[in-house]
């Protein structure tokens, strides 16, 4: 009833509002017309001065996409920079016998050889890092060291550079490259030239970062860990992203060569670095326009100050970027924008919604016979303490087993190891669908992809991710969506939708993650897992926190799947529940599968009487 | 011979630069970007006192202290609200770097000063003469790096540091004062910055950027640190090194780049640093 409601009251709202598609053309429109008022009312100066913030501004969304949405740290941006501007500048010029720089070429096209050499140069470059920054890692501390790597090595490649730029010749040294720029192009052409480029940039940013694949890239920056489990290619996202936002780095860079005629090792600094860094964090990371008004305005701002109180408005700088980064993290149009809704309209308010829509359950899988994962004399341990002492089990297709043992037997970590090859562990662990057989040295992502789903024990999602974005995410199954189409309607089989109705999720569907309660979190993640129809479904305690009405659903749900040829693992504590409706129970006690078989065998297993009333009765 | 000397000097430069950097970072996880900022407060600060009349150890307390009390500042203002966010620290910090440097530059203007070394003239080493002065910091590098391996190993302090190191919110639970205990750690940091600043003042030329170029390898030592002061030692050493080597066979600045890179490529195959923890 209530969604019948929703639907309703928002169609109508819709039909005097705009369509966000024409709202955004209002705004692209406004923009341009901004453009030629300004233009109107300022000199010449001034006009250079917007020519050189507008670049600034395209540099600024270039690194608010990798650092601010993708949460790669690059300390360096400048370094793409200062290679677009370096690449023009050597294009188009060549050193005298005095050492001094003179305009030696200015045809059309040098320039282009500048400015493509220079995105290439700086998109290669970037890809090369990527590779050797960006890894997968095991234990969690590493995780957190290898994602702080690329921020070293960033840093230290922009410092590297700078101390290098001196040294060579062929880059003019400590004097640099200057007098090339563009001769036939006027300080009013360049401000044309730029604007446009700059608005056209905003509207793909926009379209990218609201895309399928920008959903992908806060995934990442969110909750890198649990996007592995959900098959997404982390690395691979970084990468793309990463070489991208050098790129187009690059371009601004060059169009600074080209507009400003100028080239020295402080383009590819640390400080400005860090300036872009400012410009990102005061405007707002992670949105696209606050960015671009933090780079317009404070590189304005700074010109001016500059000339009049030059070390004072670094100082400036300084307090304000300390104060932004410490009082407003998420930038002062992030903030602003919080503000206003509150008060205009109440509570937060995503642009425009997703909705699910149910589909058939897939076919049934046609290979679901026998074993689908084999574990022998499995051994593992986390440095002293061995938790898993020889653990001998088959999991099979279209069986329902549940693993049932007291706390610390090693259910979870027995889990842990199955869908993380890169632990290193002894005895044998082996995939036996088509799909692959080895385990080892396996990471997560891959081991996802072959259609291994888990769900963790304790709920761990995205914070800045709807429900349905939640879903339709573990749907992709990690193949690349789209970068610039945005689905709207999220497909899911009928079980999932199953799930979600019976955990009150449908209705919630723009609800961000981290908002939901325990309980509703648990619903999602045990979605979640289920849309990416896996061939193996791996649920660690899926019923905490879930009213026995939601467990009862859950329940018919899972033996559907079961009957569909999915093999299902359940951790579980409920006993009533694993009665009702596991094929197979295997107890863990201490390290070793004791038990296995039906569950009315199992429960009447003395040694499993033993395990457990031995536990409790201490 | 002289080569080895060049060495273990560079060593002791190195190490004296970086040892509040390592114990801010190896005890409280903050990376401290304001590190060169604070050497900058430590030698301007010893620079003033000379001016007074100070005798060149007291003015070197007098600059360590001056940036005992920055640190107190920046970590009750600005480092308490971030740990829970590392990036934003260093972002943080970098900013506050960036504050110190241009209060100095105002302060006491961009042109160099000049700072005397309390011992003058060179010592023969096996046949080789070496500045005097360059042999006492090695020294004191050393006796520093001592002093603070047996306060963390043997003091009660030292212990409460390195609960609160382990986990914070159980120290907490065990009646530890974690925030004082994280000052007290800040402050240490902040102080050995600024008497590392003040010590490498009479070999440097003294200007308020005037340790930024040793940022970035300082950095990468103290990860390749493995967070333990043995590990420190080695690698500074061992970047010293790369470093000495290089410059003889090339420049010294192609010799910087070689560090940074062969920093980079270490940290890439050991993420954790030289550590000798059982894995």
């Amino acid at each position: 009833m209530a969604t019948g409601i929703d639907i309703m009251a928002r169609s109508s709202r819709s039909s005097f509002i705009s369509s966000p598609r024409a709202r955004r053309g209002g705004w692209v429109v406004a923009a341009l017309l901004t453009l030629l008022i300004v233009d109107a009312l300022v000199g010449d100066y001034q006009v250079q001065l917007l020519t050189q913030a507008f670049i600034f501004a395209i540099a600024a969304v270039s690194l608010d996409i990798v650092w601010g949405y993708t949460g790669i740290p690059d300390l360096g941006h400048a370094l793409w920079f200062g290679l677009g501007a370096l690449a023009v500048g050597v294009a188009t010029t060549s050193l005298s016998s005095t050492g001094l720089v003179t305009v030696a070429h200015t045809t059309a096209d040098r320039y282009a050889i500048g400015l493509v050499a220079g995105i290439l140069a700086a998109t290669l470059v970037a890809i090369l890092v990527g590779r050797f920054s960006f890894f997968p890692s095991a234990s969690t501390v590493l995780s957190r060291a290898s994602q702080f790597y690329v921020a070293v090595v960033t840093l230290a490649l922009t410092t590297a550079a700078t101390t290098l730029y001196t040294e060579l010749n062929w880059t003019g040294g400590e004097n640099g490259l200057f007098g090339f720029s563009v001769p036939s192009l006027t300080d009013q052409d360049w401000y044309y030239i730029t604007g446009v480029l700059l608005l056209g940039l905003i509207v793909a940013a926009v379209a990218l970062v609201r895309s399928d694949f920008g959903l992908m890239m806060r995934a990442v920056r969110d909750n890198e860990r649990r996007a592995r489990y959900l098959a997404c290619d982390v690395e691979a996202v970084k990468r793309q992203v990463f070489a991208g936002g050098a790129a187009v780095a690059a371009f601004a860079g060059a169009l600074y060569g080209m507009s400003v005629g100028l080239v020295s090792s402080s383009l590819f600094s640390f400080l400005l670095a860090t300036e872009m860094l400012v410009w990102v964090a005061v405007g707002g990371r992670g949105t696209i326009i606050g960015p671009v008004i933090g780079a317009i305005a404070m590189s304005l701002i700074g010109s001016k100050l500059s000339q009049t109180l030059p070390s004072q408005w670094t100082l400036i700088e300084g307090a304000l970027f300390v104060a932004v980064v410490v009082f407003i993290p998420d930038g002062a149009y992030a903030h602003a924008r919080a503000l206003l809704r509150r008060r205009w309209r109440g509570g937060s308010a995503t642009a425009d919604h997703r909705v699910f829509v149910p589909e058939a359950a897939p076919a049934a899988l046609s290979d679901a016979e026998g074993v689908a994962i084999s574990v022998r004399d499995l051994v593992f341990s986390y440095g002293e303490l061995q938790v898993l002492k020889g653990v001998d089990l088959d999991i099979n297709a279209a069986e329902l087993l549940c693993i049932v043992g007291p706390n610390g037997a090693g259910k979870s970590t027995l889990m842990e190891v199955l869908t993380d090859g890169t632990r290193s562990h002894q005895g044998e662990i082996k995939f036996h669908h088509e799909l692959a057989t080895r385990h080892r040295n396996r990471s997560p992502q891959s081991i996802a992809r072959t259609g291994v789903m888990r769900k963790f024990q304790i709920p761990s999602l995205f914070e800045s991710l709807t429900v349905a974005e939640t879903v339709l995410l573990a749907r992709a199954g990690g193949r690349r969506p789209s970068l610039w189409r945005r689905t709207t309607e999220v497909r899911v089989s009928e079980p999932v939708y199953e799930i979600l109705r019976a955990t009150d999720l449908i209705g919630r569907e723009d609800v961000l993650a981290s908002e939901l309660s325990h309980g509703l979190k648990q619903g999602l993640e045990i979605a979640a897992a289920v849309a990416a129809n896996p061939r193996v479904l791996i649920l660690d305690e899926p019923t905490a926190g879930l009213t026995p009405n939601e467990r009862h659903v859950i329940g018919d749900v899972l033996r559907r799947l079961v009957a569909g040829g999915m093999a299902v693992i359940l951790i579980e504590h409920d006993l009533d529940f694993v009665q009702r409706i596991a094929d197979r129970i295997a107890v863990l006690h201490h390290g070793r599968v004791i038990e296995t078989g039906p569950p009315a065998a199992v429960s009447a297993s003395p040694v499993v009487r033993e395990a457990y009333v031995g536990a409790v009765t201490v | 011979m002289n080569l080895i000397l060049q060495i273990v000097g560079t060593t002791g430069s190195v190490m004296i630069a970086v040892v509040g950097l390592a114990i801010i970072l190896g005890l409280m996880n903050v990376i401290n970007l304001a590190q060169t900022g604070l050497m900058a407060v430590g030698v301007y600060g010893a620079v003033s006192a000379t001016t007074l009349h100070a005798p060149f150890w007291l003015a070197v307390l007098a600059g360590a202290a001056l940036a005992g009390l920055v640190g107190a500042v920046v970590e009750r203002f600005v480092i308490r609200r971030l740990y829970a966010r590392p990036l934003d620290t260093i972002l943080a910090t970098w900013g506050i770097s960036l504050i110190l440097v241009e209060g100095l530059t105002w302060i006491y203007g961009p042109a160099p000063k000049g700072l005397n070394a309390p011992v003058n003239g060179s010592v023969t080493v096996a046949g080789t003469s070496y500045q005097a002065y360059r042999l006492v910091i090695v020294l004191v590098a050393f006796a520093i790096v001592f002093a603070l391996a047996a306060l963390t190993r043997y003091t009660r302090l030292g212990l409460r540091v390195r609960m609160v190191m382990g986990n914070e919110p159980l120290a907490r639970g065990v009646g530890i004062n974690t925030t004082r205990v994280q000052q007290l750690t800040f402050v240490l940091g902040s102080a050995l910055a600024g008497l590392g600043g003040a010590l490498l003042g009479p070999v440097s030329a003294i200007v308020p950027n005037y340790a930024a170029a040793i940022l970035v390898p300082a950095f990468l030592a103290v990860l390749l640190s493995g967070r333990t002061l043995s590990g420190l030692v080695l690698a500074c050493a061992s970047l010293s090194v790369v470093q000495v080597l290089f410059s003889n066979w090339a420049n010294a600045t192609y010799a910087t780049v070689v560090v940074i890179l062969v920093a980079v490529a270490l940290l890439r195959v050991r993420p954790e640093g030289f550590v000798w923890r059982r894995a």
